[in-house]
């Protein structure tokens, strides 16, 4: 449990954490040009509407790049490994933990969600190679 | 080429560990080294720019240090965008002389980054972390995978990276401003503890306290000084549409980086071949690899082969980071970009000691806040 375990809450990403807990990666998608998103942002990061709906991701995606992190960060225990990784239904990347032992990692792998509730109000979520259980 | 903007002033106080001395004294010895240097009296300044460094930094610094220094002057500023603000400061006061409100400006940014508490800092960069905060990110983290991404893409291996941070070590022994002085070699850098694979604990900048100061003078005034005046002669700009980490472009080129670049370029009349010197913002060894592709210095995934063949070293055709850079000289990154500056200055000058290099009449420095997220590139020239 660390200093730094709860994320910075906003009005956006409010939906997002509680999907989680109801182990849906909900990702948002604009009603007027249709720019599907993520993160989560209180408007259309393209076309500026604040008509937005939340739709399931299916969770699958490719694996950009991963670390072991040694020095970690004020609250949590070394070494645990990082990813990034992008959905195969929305552009761009994002950051996540991979509960894998790093030598089982590959770039550009494939990998899907999965959730971890670490608190009684707060679920993450991980992303562990595909063909794996 | 001469410009419309001149630096007749430098002084600093060095990266290092200056426990007993609060930000804004460290700011005011800085202050008085380049006034010094610049043979000018403090009632000359006519305006007065600080970088901010938006974590510790105290409400309203740059009038604190006005009343300790018993200055008056006519416009005053703190500029802040992450670790660009030290180079925003030095643009905001050319602007004030281009615009022709004040013939000359102090510009400067200090900074305590090693003797501070790390709460204080781990909250401030828990802010930037946004949604990834729960995940346990660091900053060497999220340039460990840009590093990983890099190799991954273009075949360089970890030994590339320590190359990076061997050579600054071998220029840093030339500058007694340098806080690491020591020669390292390849294994010394692959031995070093990890940090966030691939990046070691010698792939990463020291932190450090510190301040930087530079005085400006309009073309007219820097003709009736004494000093041989260092001529801006460019000035690059360029930021993304992300915060911290990329999220669409690829890791392995900084988007604002060449934008930037070709700005500072244009606005001098120069191109990329014409640098005699070059200080990179290296936080980590992988920064400057990608950076002298992104600079135009090399084609996109050749830098690593570049640096492999000496091309980078003092001695090669584009030195890069002959103060010792980030990795030697010391990070205080709220005041890198102006330390930059102030060592590439005496260069062009012939006054950098031991560590000056023959014939150096044009030079570029680069900074940036976030993941090169912005990017600020300037070029400096003696006629």
């Amino acid at each position: 449990m660390g200093t730094y375990l709860y994320p910075n809450r906003n009005a956006a990403s409010r939906r997002f954490w509680e999907g989680l807990r109801e182990r849906k990666f909900l990702l948002q998608r604009c009603e007027e040009c249709g720019e599907v998103f993520f993160p989560p942002r209180i408007l259309c990061p393209e076309c500026l509407s604040e008509r937005l709906e939340h739709v399931p991701a299916r969770g699958t995606g490719t694996l950009y790049a991963f670390t072991e992190v040694w020095v970690p960060m004020a609250g949590f225990t070394a070494p645990y490994v990082l990813g990034l990784v992008e959905l195969d239904e929305a552009p761009g990347r994002f950051l996540t933990r991979i509960p894998v032992p790093v030598e089982r990692l590959r770039v550009g792998m494939r990998v899907r969600v999965v959730y971890e509730d670490v608190a009684e109000d707060l679920t993450l979520h991980r992303f562990v190679p595909k063909e794996e259980g | 080429m001469q410009g419309r903007v001149a630096i007749v002033g430098v002084g600093e106080v060095p990266p290092g560990r200056y426990e007993a001395y609060s930000e804004n004294e460290l700011a005011i010895l800085a202050i008085r080294a380049a006034l010094r240097d610049a043979g000018l009296s403090k009632d000359a300044i006519e305006g007065f720019y600080g970088g901010a460094n938006g974590v510790v930094s105290d409400l309203l610094f740059s009038a604190a240090i006005a009343e300790q220094l018993r200055i008056e002057p006519r416009a005053m500023a703190e500029v802040a965008c992450g670790a660009t603000s030290g180079m925003l400061a030095l643009r905001y006061a050319m602007a004030e002389i281009l615009l022709g409100r004040i013939e000359t400006a102090l510009v400067f940014a200090s900074e305590k980054e090693l003797t501070v508490s790390t709460g204080e800092w781990n909250r401030a960069m828990a802010k930037s972390f946004g949604e990834d905060l729960p995940f346990g990110p660091t900053v060497p983290a999220y340039y460990a995978m840009v590093a990983q991404r890099y190799m991954f893409e273009y075949g360089a291996r970890p030994e590339h990276l320590a190359m990076v941070a061997v050579k600054n070590r071998r220029h840093a022994r030339l500058n007694p401003h340098a806080m690491f002085r020591d020669p390292i070699t390849v294994e010394d850098v692959l031995n070093s503890r990890p940090v966030a694979t691939p990046l070691r604990l010698l792939d990463c900048a020291p932190r450090a306290d510190g301040a930087a100061a530079l005085v400006l003078v309009s073309a007219e005034r820097a003709r009736r000084l004494a000093r041989r005046p260092v001529w801006i002669t460019g000035y690059g700009e360029q930021h993304d549409s992300s915060n911290f980490m990329l999220e669409k472009k690829p890791l392995t080129s900084f988007f604002a980086a060449p934008l930037a670049a070709r700005q500072a370029y244009e606005m001098a009349g120069r191109g990329p071949d014409d640098m005699d010197l070059v200080e990179i913002y290296e936080p980590f060894t992988i920064c400057e690899i990608i950076l002298s592709e992104d600079l135009g210095f090399f084609p996109k995934g050749e830098g690593y082969r570049a640096l492999e063949a000496g091309l980078t070293a003092r001695e090669g055709r584009l030195p890069v980071n002959t103060s010792g850079g980030r990795l030697s000289l010391g990070h205080p990154a709220f005041v890198t970009g102006l330390l930059m500056l102030t060592y590439l200055v005496r260069q062009l000058r012939g006054e950098a000691g031991p560590a000056q290099l023959p014939g150096v009449r044009t030079a570029l420095a680069q900074s940036e806040h976030g993941m090169n997220n912005g990017v600020v590139v300037v070029i400096l020239e003696v006629s």
